[in-house]
């Protein structure tokens, strides 16, 4: 289904470019701190609408903004069982590295496999098309990475059960 | 049209701020404001660091040469300059209990204004018996952070743009400190914390910055729908004249800066200015952008693709192609552009801004 | 102690503090009616009545001209559906002039209708067709109307 993804992604990448319009806000109810407010949720003016952007029910992506970050969460197709196990699997791999990764959220979005968090001290410090265009690929990419780990699981499960079940 | 550039390192510039005869530049940036001398190159100069955490505003004073700064850990700071060239506090007493978010001094000079998110405004003039200066606030409609303040040409009316999506002026006449001013289209009798004005761009949005025109007839803010509104009031307490609104299909911008009653020019996160005109009788559009990407990409070289060029590619970046998109932005500015001001007049307007913005340059551009 | 002070959050309480939900309503729509259920079902029926007719352009800007900004969720999700049945119907090779021929505010108003299509469950079927849409709008409008749709809390 290569074809609708182009549009897809697209689409994607004209919600984030335009959502990832971030500053430099200090928090309107503690005192001194500075606080990504899509995650604090305390003042309503303070956010914007979500954006659901999918391409079937089970692709989709969350974009919730705020002043000062945005929240991304992404649904990866899991078609069975097993790719379902692998993308819980990665994804643990991925937010377990969380810090290396910055802008990466440890706890997915209830509903969604993977979410980031990038706040204005990221866009200050990386260019803001770069980090859209870091999203996209990852998107992309995540699919594949999915399939060829199925591939060689399949693959390595029919060659140990081969070697284990032929007569020695 | 050449534009002047100074990069001056990756940290973010909150605000920026000449002194009048341009040859003092300061700039807000992380918890200290560094002042720089300007020349064909700038150099820096003092810096000043009186602040606990990130500086978000700062403001030479004309005439008296004066700097106010704030900052997110609630305080402000008046700098007076001494003769040896130094630059000594003077407490303000703002008492906010949030981060303070913009300051400006007032047309005369008496008066400054810091926009806050404690919802309040504080006006702040100077005492003095005990050598401070003291706050009045105000507070009554304001619901949200406050993100700009911009003074109107008679220093008594004030606007303010916040995070609730209006933006609105009031009237910040202290007895003792102002003349009564002359009648203006705001409002006749207008004393301390009388709202003149409240307004609100059609699809909402956050107000970054609202300033009035020169003769202060009317008001411009540029809203987070990519819009900029344009007011012009008929009297106190009766609706606008005019309100007029142009969408743009830029993203948001965050500053604006009058240049002639005629003339706008905005910027923002698309990293460079776009010049509006109109008056209020024929409307208001978009002109031209300043330092437009879509011309630089025109301007850009194609690479050549010979052999010795692909494999510098590989050598490089792993892949053969050169990569369409670069690093970097086509514009001048490698981020969103967060002040503009006014630079040089001539012939009754604006012909030079100066901006800075989150990628650490000061660029003066030709408008 | 009956009340347990220790734990009252002192700053909900406190009635000027905070922005409360209708003090985000836009004053434009503020004084807006709601629609009810028969009256928005008359608006679709007539506007299905201008797709049978072959007027798509026509069902279009009836669809997008009074959004029912003000009204209940059950009112909006109708009102939902029936821009989606218009958007479906008409060909893709119709899809760019059409866009052409809106004007800027209902461009905006068809990239909130997009947008909330593609978080309802029910239209998954057809999220082909919105993305295509989708690609035609921003190649006309930019991002402005989705920068709008962001910050506009007259939501569809």
């Amino acid at each position: 289904m290569s074809q609708s993804l182009r549009p897809y992604l697209d689409c994607v990448r004209s919600s984030l470019t335009a959502a990832i319009c971030l500053e430099n806000f200090s928090s309107q109810v503690v005192e001194r701190h500075n606080r990504p407010e899509v995650e604090a949720q305390t003042s309503p003016e303070l956010l914007l609408n979500p954006l659901t952007i999918s391409r079937n029910e089970n692709e989709k992506v969350l974009i919730e903004p705020s002043i000062n970050s945005i929240r991304i969460s992404i649904k990866i197709k899991q078609a069975d069982e097993i790719e379902r196990l692998l993308v819980h699997k990665f994804t643990r791999f991925l937010t377990g590295r969380a810090e290396a990764f910055m802008i990466l959220r440890r706890k997915p979005v209830k509903d969604y496999d993977i979410s980031f968090l990038i706040t204005n001290f990221h866009t200050e410090q990386m260019l803001k098309h770069k980090l859209v265009d870091f999203i996209i690929q990852f998107m992309e990419e995540v699919d594949k990475e999915i399939s060829e780990m199925k591939l060689f699981l399949n693959a390595r499960a029919r060659f140990v059960a081969e070697a284990f079940l032929t007569n020695v | 049209m050449s534009h002047q550039v100074h990069s001056l390192g990756h940290v973010p510039i909150s605000d920026h701020s000449f002194s009048a005869d341009r040859s003092k530049l300061a700039l807000a940036r992380d918890i200290s404001v560094e002042i720089y001398d300007t020349g064909s190159k700038y150099s820096l100069n003092t810096t000043l660091s009186g602040h606990d955490k990130t500086v978000t505003s700062v403001d030479i004073a004309p005439h008296s040469g004066r700097i106010v700064t704030c900052s997110q850990d609630r305080n402000a700071l008046v700098w007076e300059p001494a003769a040896d060239g130094a630059y000594k506090p003077t407490l303000v007493l703002l008492r906010i209990n949030r981060a303070a978010t913009y300051a400006r001094w007032s047309p005369d000079e008496k008066k400054f204004a810091v926009g806050s998110g404690a919802r309040a405004i504080a006006i702040c003039y100077f005492e003095e018996e005990n050598d401070w200066w003291v706050s009045k606030h105000i507070k009554k409609p304001l619901r949200s952070t406050v993100l700009s303040v911009s003074w109107h040409p008679n220093s008594v009316l004030l606007s303010a743009g916040s995070t609730d999506s209006h933006a609105r002026v009031f009237s910040t006449f202290i007895k003792g400190v102002d003349e009564r001013p002359e009648p203006t289209i705001w409002g006749d009798r207008v004393p301390f914390q009388t709202l003149c004005g409240d307004f609100v761009s059609p699809a909402g949005g956050w107000v970054h910055d609202a300033a009035f025109s020169p003769s202060g007839n009317a008001l411009a803010l540029v809203t987070h729908d990519s819009s900029i509104t344009i007011v012009y009031p008929s009297g106190p307490e009766q609706p606008p004249a005019a309100v007029v609104n142009v969408s743009t299909t830029l993203l948001p911008f965050k500053t604006l800066v009058w240049l002639s009653e005629n003339e706008i020019v905005a910027a923002g996160h698309d990293c460079h200015p776009v010049v509006f005109t109109g008056s209020d009788q024929s409307g208001w559009a978009l002109d031209h952008s300043v330092d437009d990407p879509n011309d630089a990409k025109k301007n850009a070289s194609s690479r050549e693709s010979t052999a010795l060029n692909m494999f510098r590619q590989m050598d490089l970046k792993g892949t053969p192609q050169a990569s369409a998109d670069d690093a970097s932005l086509p514009t001048i500015h490698q981020n969103t552009i967060t002040k503009l001001r006014p630079y040089a007049v001539s012939g009754g307007r604006v012909n030079k801004v100066s901006s800075t913005g989150v990628d650490g340059r000061v660029v003066i551009f030709d408008v | 102690m009956a009340v347990d002070f220790r734990r009252i959050d002192i700053d909900a309480l406190d009635p000027e503090n905070s922005v409360e939900p209708e003090h985000l309503i836009p004053p434009s729509i503020a004084n807006l009616p709601p629609l009810s259920v028969p009256e928005i079902q008359s608006i679709g029926q007539s506007i299905r009545g201008s797709l049978s007719r072959g007027d798509n352009y026509g069902a279009l800007q009836a669809a997008l001209d009074q959004p029912p900004y003000t009204s209940s969720e059950e009112i909006k999700n109708i009102h939902l559906a029936t821009v989606l049945e218009i958007l479906s119907t008409i060909k893709s090779s119709d899809m760019s002039r059409v866009v052409e021929k809106l004007s800027s505010e209902q461009r905006d108003t068809l990239i909130k209708y997009l947008y909330k299509g593609m978080s309802v469950p029910e239209s998954h079927g057809i999220s082909g067709v919105l993305l295509a849409w989708f690609e035609k709008v921003t190649e006309v409008a930019g991002l402005g109307p989705i920068v709008r749709h962001l910050s506009d809390r007259r939501t569809v």
